[in-house]
């Protein structure tokens, strides 16, 4: 820019001298004296303004936050050769993180030497992985006129996961557990807390588990039998097919989805659970099943990953990987809306033995918001929330558990509901 | 940036075109006000880097024509340095265009301190240079304009050299010597 600056300055001074003395005209002659004036100070201040040679590092106190979490961004710089007397230094933001109250920029001069911390800011985004590549910065010769351009590398990776309700133990009963003690009831008889049945006593059984009332009335020595608590295999399925999610106004049903997802994983995980998860719609994002706050992390991070896909191959449910996924495990689908064909699917998965619960996100109060007011409008809610019983309805029939939520509501609410608690039965 | 750059710029081809219309040359007059709306337009809808140049070229030209009906030279003079140093800080304001709004005003304040600097020290000297009387013959200025040409080729070329980033005459200058 600079060069093209000189030589535009120059060649109008260069015209104005020929065209004076073509025309022998002293007045035009002289007017070549400003642009000239011009480009010897650009001149100059090229000629001062030294090559950049500017390291700079991006400090953040967390690299991985939650969606309503702040990140505090502290940008540090430091010249390898000479001082610069005026450098411009912008921290460009990825698009989907703000900068709240706080500058992202950097104007006035970098001394040479060690890094110094020169501005600090807050960032918050929406859920993602966020890359921060390069600062952009424009550095200023001494006189001012030249201005050049540089780009300073200070690579980071941040990942904002979504935000999750914490929810008390939801209660599951997949056919086949481990052999550690954990919440999940396994259908073996042993000692637990729920009642499983009664049996002779035999030689080695503990006296304090007679049932003395069976005892009187056949005279014959019974001991009750408890259900073993073991943990087992979760695996969550994320839905991020496009066609499987409903677009309301700027946002899309994802989102919610990711939020469930993550506050079920956080649920499992905290119960000891082994927990796993595939993301279902642009590639196959597999997290190996694991126990404890690593896999959750895990987990969480494939979700900051999670975005809107529409893939061929995945185009049904029927494509799920069912080999990734142990034997007559727990089944989670997070999704929004499912056709005939993935209902289907879901009834087959049953059938070879997993046990599936299907978190549905119900947007017909979401969608009514953005709708104008009126007998319409409340006719078309309503057929939409029949239509909408009838297919949970079908998914019930098939022998699935079905959770129905709606987002303005917590999702620890809508287990209630189903009395998602310990010793009851699924709705 | 764009405000400063438009109120140098319109301020010089509005003071020209006044001084224009005092000779009754409406023509001209019309024309430098066309120009200034057209440089206007050029501010405001951020134009291309092209535009703009050609615009200042425009000006050159009208400046160039305002010398032969007897405009007095200091309005040229400061229609002319106005407009370059609009042009100029339009330049560094596409440069600038994705940095923020903060960031660019006080580039701008600092930047158009030392224009407006420059452009009155520029229009100082050519006042100065007018009192010294030259009379020159068809032939030396013949010679005289072709000694401007090969300066202009020389000094260019020594320019850009030291102008290209990264180039090896600007690398050789700044390059540590071997330890």
């Amino acid at each position: 820019m600079t060069r093209y600056r000189f030589s535009i300055g120059f060649a109008l001074a260069l015209a104005f001298v020929i065209c004076g003395l073509a025309f022998r005209n002293a007045q035009l002659a002289l007017l070549s004296i400003p642009p000239l004036f011009y480009s010897a100070a650009l001149l100059i201040s090229a000629a001062t303004l030294p090559v950049p040679n500017i390291v700079a590092r991006r400090l953040v106190d967390r690299s991985r936050v939650s969606e309503d979490e702040i990140i505090e961004v502290a940008l540090a710089m430091a010249s390898h050769s000479k001082s610069y007397p005026m450098i411009l230094a912008h921290d460009k933001l990825p698009s989907g993180m703000t900068c709240v109250p706080g500058a992202n920029y950097y104007q006035g001069p970098i001394r040479a030497g060690q890094l110094q911390q020169l501005i600090r800011y807050d960032l918050e985004g929406a859920r993602g992985v966020y890359q921060f590549s390069t600062i952009e910065a424009l550095v200023c010769s001494p006189l001012g006129l030249a201005v050049t351009e540089t780009a300073i590398a200070a690579p980071i990776e941040l990942h904002v996961r979504p935000r999750y309700e914490s929810l008390r133990s939801i209660h599951i009963r997949p056919r086949r557990t481990h052999s550690f003690a954990g919440p999940i009831r396994s259908h073996l008889p042993g000692s637990g807390i729920d009642f499983h049945g009664c049996r002779t006593f035999m030689q080695g059984d503990d006296v304090r588990r007679i049932n003395w009332r069976a005892y009187a009335r056949t005279d014959e020595l019974v001991v009750c039998d408890y259900e073993q608590d073991r943990i087992t295999d979760v695996n969550l399925i994320l839905d991020a097919r496009a066609r499987a999610h409903a677009f309301i106004g700027q946002q899309h049903t994802l989102e919610f989805a990711a939020q469930a997802t993550a506050a079920i994983a956080a649920s499992f995980c905290s119960q000891g659970n082994n927990v796993g998860l595939l993301t279902y719609g642009d590639v196959l994002d597999w997290v190996f099943p694991g126990v404890g706050q690593s896999q959750l992390d895990r987990i969480l991070d494939a979700l900051a990953h999670a975005s809107l896909a529409d893939k061929i191959a995945f185009e049904d449910l029927y494509q799920i990987p069912t080999r990734l996924f142990a034997p007559n495990s727990q089944l989670v689908l997070v999704s929004c809306n499912l056709d005939q064909d993935d209902i289907e699917t879901l009834a087959l998965l049953k059938n070879r033995g997993y046990s599936v619960l299907f978190i549905s996100i119900n947007t017909l109060a979401l969608e009514q918001a953005e709708l104008p007011v009126g007998n319409e409008t409340e006719m078309a809610v309503r057929i939409a929330h029949l239509r909408r019983k009838l297919y949970l309805g079908s998914l019930a029939r098939y022998g699935l558990q079905v959770v129905d939520w709606d987002p303005n509501t917590s999702l620890g609410e809508a287990f209630e509901r189903y009395g998602w608690r310990r010793g009851r039965a699924m709705p | 940036m764009r405000i400063i750059a438009s109120i140098l710029v319109i301020s010089g081809l509005c003071a020209l075109s006044a001084s224009i219309l005092t000779h009754h040359e409406i023509a001209v007059a019309a024309c430098a006000v066309a120009l200034a709306v057209l440089w206007g337009a050029a501010i405001a809808l951020r134009w291309t880097r092209a535009v703009h140049t050609a615009c200042l070229v425009l000006t050159a030209v009208l400046c160039a024509l305002s010398t032969f009906i007897s405009v007095p030279l200091l309005t040229i003079l400061l229609c002319l340095s106005a407009t370059l140093h609009g042009w100029d800080l339009m330049l560094i304001d596409l440069q600038t265009a994705a940095h923020p709004r903060d960031m660019k005003f006080n580039l701008a304040r600092k930047y158009s301190v030392r224009c407006l600097m420059l452009a009155g020290l520029g229009i100082a000297v050519t006042l100065g240079a007018r009192a010294v009387h030259v009379r020159l013959s068809f032939f030396s200025a013949f010679a005289a304009s072709c000694l401007c040409l090969i300066l202009f080729s020389k000094i260019q070329h020594r320019a850009r050299l030291m102008m290209s980033e990264g180039s090896p005459a600007k690398k050789e200058r700044t390059a540590k010597p071997p330890a």
